[in-house]
């Protein structure tokens, strides 16, 4: 039954793909979009993409001589038909359907040898599926075809866990406890609906014998009849159910039920094992083979995304695991499309490649006009303008969201109670059969015993009679040796032989008797038997009643379930669309983030050139309030030494003013002690001589003193200007204080802030860049620009072995081999040569494997991986430096690059080389400067600096990645 | 054209990255589809968490299963215990087997757990669940102790791996124990004494040569990384970086550089030599470091096979925990002694024992463990625990929580938390110091 059609546009589509791929991929802003990279990069990202090896110099100069028109298409084509396509495909393969399990019970020339015949015979996918399902495990010829059940060690939940993996895309792993605690789309009904397609395998040891007839113990993966598979969740204990297989999307599988001794084969099957259990009647896996068609969208859309994946590096849902409503592709309708086109090319994988190959946005870059306009450092934005305008288109974009999220998640709601309903419908109607199950397992249970009492009671009974028969016929031969006997006696009466007559006479008498009991033990037996037969087909009978009881239940159930999945998928759309618009709008808003934060950090980047500033001029202005707070002091201590001075002079005026009082006081002393004396002295001598002198004296000072008390008053004058000269300038000197202390405050004021708007600088430049690489992410999500991608660890170790040519010679000996051994004819047809070619390629990379098995070893991911992710330790790097392999490569030798580069007389030609040769590009300015420098200054040791040189673009980060 | 620069393009820069994105991690439905995935993405490591880095763990991996009878727990003059005595230590009350009259006088160092019952007699299952703290299961594998304690506490900027496997023989190359930790915390194995592969120059390559290469090459990249940039790049062009690093430091790996009285010391065997690079390793930055004493599968001979294996056992074992111990190390390095499992208490008819995993015992030392303590107790014959049960859950959570890391913490793994440790179990609280 076909519930879901892929929403198919018709057919012709595959042809237009290319052209849809663009439609979709251009949906955002043009300024989102990568340019294309220049031609011959996008070369070497198909040459990988398509060969796992990186194009040969001689490729890339033909590319590059080969008119334009035209010239990409022919590529894509020419890369599509060389042999290493195929052997691409076998990688992809490998990798895809095992994951790097180790080689166990399916060794690996037999497994890489089937691949290749699929990959000749262009099976196509689906149908290669099919075989490694449903393949007969007891055919010694299917080894390979089994091997994704051997090498998972025939574990039934490993095995289901990576069928829901590999054929459908999701990892249910956590469903099979529970319904998966994080995906809400995982159901533990999905994964043991899943797992009920093999868990009635086990591995079983057979023995056949080798090429050279010794014996060979094989394990193989057996199926045998399988019932259904009860579960409860340990959330949930004691609401068991039952479910026998399901695919995803689909109602359960009702099988007939066939009575518990008619589920095998009666013989098993014609095939080269010894011990081979027979096949059950009815098939599980060839019920699931049968179901990985093109109708079952989930394993389209599965193999879809994969396929688009070995081109873009990442599928349109990723991780490539997890399928699921919340992780919607990031351009529905494109996985819509893809899908389409996979099955109108009924899954041949090559149309697809092709066509996606044609896009135009295979060949994007990662450099778009944002990136363009948006600088480095997110500070100069060559046209703000140009920003803003765009900025204010996120803004337009973003306000759309929240009216349609609304309705998405109003549509989600009705969907869901609408799945609530059928769901609980379904499960009433499940209780109903869990319990008829188990009357069923009761009446299986007697059924089983009374067969095997039957079983018991035909051997017994078959045994019982031939004793019984052993001893009649035992008698008979007595008998029959008695009568040939008394034959004998007519001839001649012999006393001898007389007696022999008697004795075995005798003989059959003696046995005789014990025939008796014998055969009524047979009779019991074999009616021991037929009871016992009744009895079975009395079970079977009850069987049979439970069966048919079960039969309306389980048609109900199917309808039950058919509206339940019919339900879950409205609701799964309904959630996958609003989902989507989550997702977009959250695109959107890390993108307006990162606009606004990277706006943050030019403004921070603005502010700090103001502060810049201002901490100039501020600091000037401190410089030049110094120098006058220094003149105005000196101008101070000069008028405070002037004005010390001057008091000093002041001072010894008045000392001498005060010398002339005394002396004019002593004078008057002396004038009144000669007044005094004068009465004494009447008529004696002449006093007034004395007298008039002294008072001449005293007067004197007197006038002296008057003089000096004028001098003192201008003195003084004098001193209080010169004070206040000393104020003044003192005042002068206060102020310039102040006003340093102010700018000082000022400037401590601006490199606080300067301090801390640098900080928050550095915090917006780290969330800048965190946003910026959110966005980048983004970008890369919906190919508007190309992935990042490292190269895997074969296409690593095989790119090197054809940059160094290493390659090549191995093809040239493998060709020599043959020509020598087993010439083509001058006219071999076409079809000859290109099978000549392919055991060529094969022949080399037979050999040469175990050289890209030591990158294998150091590159990939763990076993078990989907993808291997990206990651760098040591020891590649130290066997990449050490390991003696690559360095001993890029020496000169032959005709490889390093040996062309050695005779090379002009040294820009050389660099050239070099760097097209290795990296499928023209060299840059710099790296011509740099290379040819070291080459011009190499003189003596030339190939030595050559093989450095080469050693170190191997070893260098760009050839490690995607172009 | 210029095309923008991933950030500052510094390693803490790397961290921050990945920091903020766990921060994003649970609000977006991502799966761990990041740009640039530094290896397998996970996250969800407190910022804290991170800083641990001078940690060290120690396990000595005695394979095959070593008898708890002629170690840890001997039961003498009891049905069971075989023709040994047993020694008292030099913590009163504790008494070991004779075979171990070295390790008897670090018992102040040891602390034993006599109480481990794993219910799994059988060799790699068993492994598995002592060396991952979880039983097998076909749907999921987990990651092996060295791979969560380079994780968790390992220094990249020592330029050696954070998780290393000695083993006697063979070696080179990487191990496949980091699950879904990726590839990045696998051990590098080392055969007994030798430094790891590739880790020297080729001898074609003239010193001179070998400086201007890595010159050249260096000069190369850089003007790649001018245009392009990102984490990718970063972890690509540091991974050589640290391989040159691990080469300048080759001598780490050296064991001959080691005194002859320090060899003598360890005693001459395999186990003594490797048991001297595992304290060179641990001193120089090493994380984690395994050593494999085999073999102790003895279902015959039991006897005579442990005077000799646990012989070499004892002085390598006593040397390196008294030199630990000497050198102030013992404090941030937790040793751990582990099998599959034990032996039978039964001795068989060959005078053997058989596997036995219901009551067993692993010795730890140092870091965040009691010491001078036997924690657990079997009866009279050791048939069974009868006090201080353990299993292989909570002895993985007790590692881990002995180095300082929170062991009920998960990580995000494609969109999935991952527990560390089994959820089921805990730390055995009472051990831990």
């Amino acid at each position: 039954m076909l519930l879901v059609a892929i929403p198919s546009q018709g057919l012709g589509q595959l042809a237009t793909l290319h052209e849809q791929i663009d439609q979709s991929l251009s949906k955002s802003p043009v300024w989102l979009q990568a340019s294309q990279q220049p031609d011959s990069l996008s070369l070497r990202r198909l040459s990988l993409d398509l060969r796992n090896i990186i194009p040969t110099q001689e490729e890339l100069d033909a590319f590059a001589s080969e008119p334009v028109e035209g010239r990409w298409e022919r590529w894509i084509d020419r890369f599509l038909s060389d042999p290493l396509y195929r052997e691409r495909m076998v990688d992809w393969f490998d990798k895809g359907l095992m994951q790097r399990r180790p080689f166990q019970n399916v060794d690996r020339p037999t497994w890489i040898r089937y691949l290749r015949d699929s990959v000749d015979a262009n099976l196509p996918l689906d149908q290669m599926m099919r075989e490694m399902i449903q393949s007969a495990w007891w055919d010694k010829s299917q080894r390979a075809q089994q091997r994704f059940y051997l090498d998972r060690g025939g574990d039934s939940h490993a095995i289901a866990r990576d069928l829901g993996r590999v054929l459908f895309g999701r990892d249910m792993q956590c469903a099979q406890c529970h319904d998966h605690p994080q995906i809400d789309d995982y159901l533990q009904i999905d994964y043991h609906g899943l797992l009920a397609f093999v868990s009635a395998g086990s591995m079983v040891e057979g023995k056949t014998t080798d090429e050279k007839g010794a014996e060979q113990k094989l394990q193989m993966y057996v199926e045998r009849a399988a019932g259904d598979a009860p579960f409860e969740s340990v959330f949930n204990k004691g609401v068991s159910f039952r479910t026998a297989s399901r695919m995803l999307e689909t109602p359960e599988k009702l099988e007939p039920y066939l009575a518990p001794d008619a589920r095998y084969q009666p013989a098993a099957m014609p095939g080269t094992f010894a011990g081979v259990p027979a096949p059950p009647v009815s098939s599980r896996r060839a019920l699931l083979a049968a179901q990985l068609t093109s109708e079952n969208r989930a394993f389209a859309a599965n193999w879809a995304n994969r396929i688009w994946a070995i081109m873009f590096g990442r599928g349109l849902v990723h991780p490539l695991d997890m399928h699921h409503f919340d992780n919607p592709a990031s351009h529905p309708e494109l996985l819509q499309q893809l899908t389409a086109s996979l099955v109108e090319s009924k899954f041949d994988i090559k149309p697809v490649l092709r066509q996606i190959a044609r896009s135009q946005a295979y060949r994007r870059g990662r450099s778009t006009p944002l990136h363009q306009t948006l600088d480095i450092d997110s500070v100069i934005a060559t046209n703000p303008d140009l920003l803003k305008q765009w900025y204010d288109q996120v803004q337009a974009e973003l306000a759309s969201y929240k009216s349609r999220i609304e309705q998405a998640d109003g549509i989600v709601n009705a969907h869901h109670s609408t799945m609530e309903t059928a769901s609980n419908s379904w499960r009433d109607v499940q209780k109903d059969r869990v319990t008829l199950r188990l009357e069923l397992d009761g009446a299986e249970a007697k059924f089983q015993d009374s067969n095997k009492k039957w079983n018991d009671a035909v051997a017994a009974a078959d045994k019982a009679k031939g004793a019984h028969a052993a001893l009649a016929q035992k008698i008979q031969l007595i008998d029959e040796a008695a009568q040939k006997l008394e034959q004998a006696k007519s001839i001649g009466d012999d006393p001898e032989v007389q007696a022999v007559i008697a004795t075995t006479k005798a003989k059959a008498d003696a046995l005789r008797p014990q025939l008796v009991p014998l055969e009524q033990a047979s009779t019991a037996a074999a009616m021991t038997r037929d009871t016992a037969a009744q009895t079975k087909e009395g079970e079977r009978v009850a069987w049979q009643a439970v069966v048919t009881k079960l039969q309306p239940v389980e048609e109900r159930l199917l309808q039950a379930d058919i509206a339940m999945v019919q339900a879950r998928m409205a609701y799964q759309t309904a959630r996958r669309n609003a989902a989507w618009l989550r997702e977009d709008q959250n695109r959107w808003e890390r993108l307006a983030e990162w606009f606004s934060i990277s706006a943050k950090v030019r403004d921070a980047e603005a502010q700090l050139l103001q502060i810049a500033e201002s901490l100039r001029t501020t600091g000037e202005r401190i410089k030049v309030l110094g120098d006058s707070m220094a003149s105005a002091e000196q101008s101070l201590a000069t008028h405070q030494k002037e004005h010390q001075e001057y008091g000093l002079q002041v001072a010894s005026k008045i000392s001498s003013m005060s010398e002339v009082v005394s002396q004019r006081d002593r004078l008057s002393t002396a004038a009144k002690a000669l007044a005094d004396a004068s009465g004494l002295v009447t008529n004696g001598g002449n006093v007034e001589p004395a007298k008039q002198e002294l008072e001449a004296a005293i007067a004197a000072r007197t006038t002296q003193l008057a003089s000096l008390e004028t001098e003192l008053v201008s003195m003084k004058t004098q001193a209080t200007a010169l004070e206040s000269k000393v104020n003044a300038a003192a005042q002068v000197v206060g102020k310039s204080k102040e006003d340093a202390q102010a700018a000082q405050l000022e400037l401590q004021t601006i490199t606080t802030k300067n301090t801390e708007v640098q900080t928050q600088r550095k915090t917006l430049r780290e969330q800048c860049g965190v946003m910026r690489a959110e966005v980048e992410s983004d970008l890369q999500a919906v190919g508007s620009i190309a992935a990042e991608r490292a190269l895997s660890p074969e296409q690593f170790g095989w790119s090197i072995l054809v940059a160094t040519n290493v390659f090549a010679g191995y093809l040239q000996n493998e060709k020599n081999e043959l020509d020598k051994n087993a010439p083509l004819p001058q006219d071999a047809p076409p079809e000859q040569i290109a099978a000549r070619e392919l055991q060529i390629t094969r022949g080399a990379i037979d050999k040469l494997q175990s050289s890209v098995d030591n990158f294998s070893r150091l590159y990939a991911s763990g076993v078990g991986q989907t993808a291997d992710e990206f990651f760098a330790s040591p020891d590649q790097a130290l066997y990449v430096a050490n390991g003696g392999a690559v360095h001993s490569w890029a020496a000169p030798s032959g005709n490889n690059i390093s040996a062309k580069l050695v005779q090379a007389t002009d040294v820009q030609q050389a660099v050239k080389l070099l760097v097209w040769g290795l990296l499928s590009r023209e060299p840059q300015p710099d790296e011509m400067r740099l290379i040819s420098e070291l080459i011009a200054k190499s003189g003596d040791t030339k190939p030595a600096v050559v093989q450095e040189l080469v050693w170190s673009i191997l070893a260098g980060v760009e050839f490690r990645l995607y172009p | 054209m210029k095309i923008a620069k991933y950030a500052c393009g510094s390693t803490d820069h790397i961290v921050n990255r990945r920091r903020f994105l766990s921060g994003v991690a649970g609000s977006v439905a991502t799966t761990g589809a990041v740009v640039g995935g530094l290896g397998t993405l996970t996250q969800g490591i407190a910022a804290a968490e991170i800083q641990r880095r001078d940690m060290r763990v120690v396990v000595f991996n005695m394979h095959g299963g070593l008898s708890q009878l002629e170690s840890w727990d001997p039961k003498p003059l009891t049905r069971t215990g075989g023709p040994f005595r047993a020694i008292p230590t030099s913590v009163p009350g504790i008494h070991v087997s004779e075979l171990l009259p070295m390790t008897a006088k670090q018992m102040h160092h040891l602390c034993l757990l006599r109480g481990v019952n794993t219910s799994e007699d059988d060799h790699g299952k068993g492994a598995y669940m002592m060396l991952t703290g979880r039983r097998q299961t076909p749907s999921a594998e987990f990651p092996q102790i060295g791979s969560v304690a380079a994780k968790m506490l390992h220094d990249d900027q020592t330029g050696l791996p954070g998780h290393i496997v000695v083993t006697p023989g063979g070696g080179g190359g990487r191990g496949n124990e980091a699950a879904y930790l990726g590839p990045k915390f696998s051990s590098i194995q080392l055969g007994g004494d030798k430094p790891p592969q590739n880790s020297n120059k080729p001898d074609a390559v003239s010193d001179e040569a070998e400086k201007r290469r890595h010159e050249i090459r260096r000069k190369i990249n850089e003007q790649f990384l001018n245009q392009r940039r990102s984490a990718i790049t970063d972890a690509y062009t540091h991974s050589y970086e640290q391989a040159l690093r691990l080469m300048e430091r080759r001598e780490v790996f050296d064991v001959s550089k080691e005194p002859d009285s320090a060899k003598q010391r360890y005693g001459s065997s395999d186990l003594g030599r490797q048991c001297l690079m595992a304290r060179r390793l641990l001193e120089n930055g090493v994380s984690f470091v395994q050593v494999t004493h085999s073999n102790y599968d003895t279902h015959n001979d039991n006897f005579n096979f442990h005077i000799e294996q646990v012989g070499e056992f004892d002085q390598a074992f006593a040397t390196f925990i008294d030199d630990l111990a000497q050198r102030g190390m013992l404090e941030k390095t937790l040793v751990v002694v582990l099998s599959e499992f034990g032996r039978t208490p039964n001795i068989n008819l060959y005078y053997g024992r058989d596997h036995w995993s219901k009551a067993w015992s692993i010795a730890m030392a140092g870091a965040g463990v009691q010491h001078g303590v036997a924690f657990g107790k079997t009866n009279d014959e050791g048939t069974e625990v009868i006090d201080g049960q353990c299993d292989h859950g909570d002895i993985f959570h007790t590692i881990l929580r002995a180095v300082g890391v929170d062991s009920s913490q998960s990580l995000i793994v494609d969109g999935r938390e991952v527990p560390i440790a089994d959820p089921a179990a805990e730390p055995i609280w009472k051990v831990l110091a």
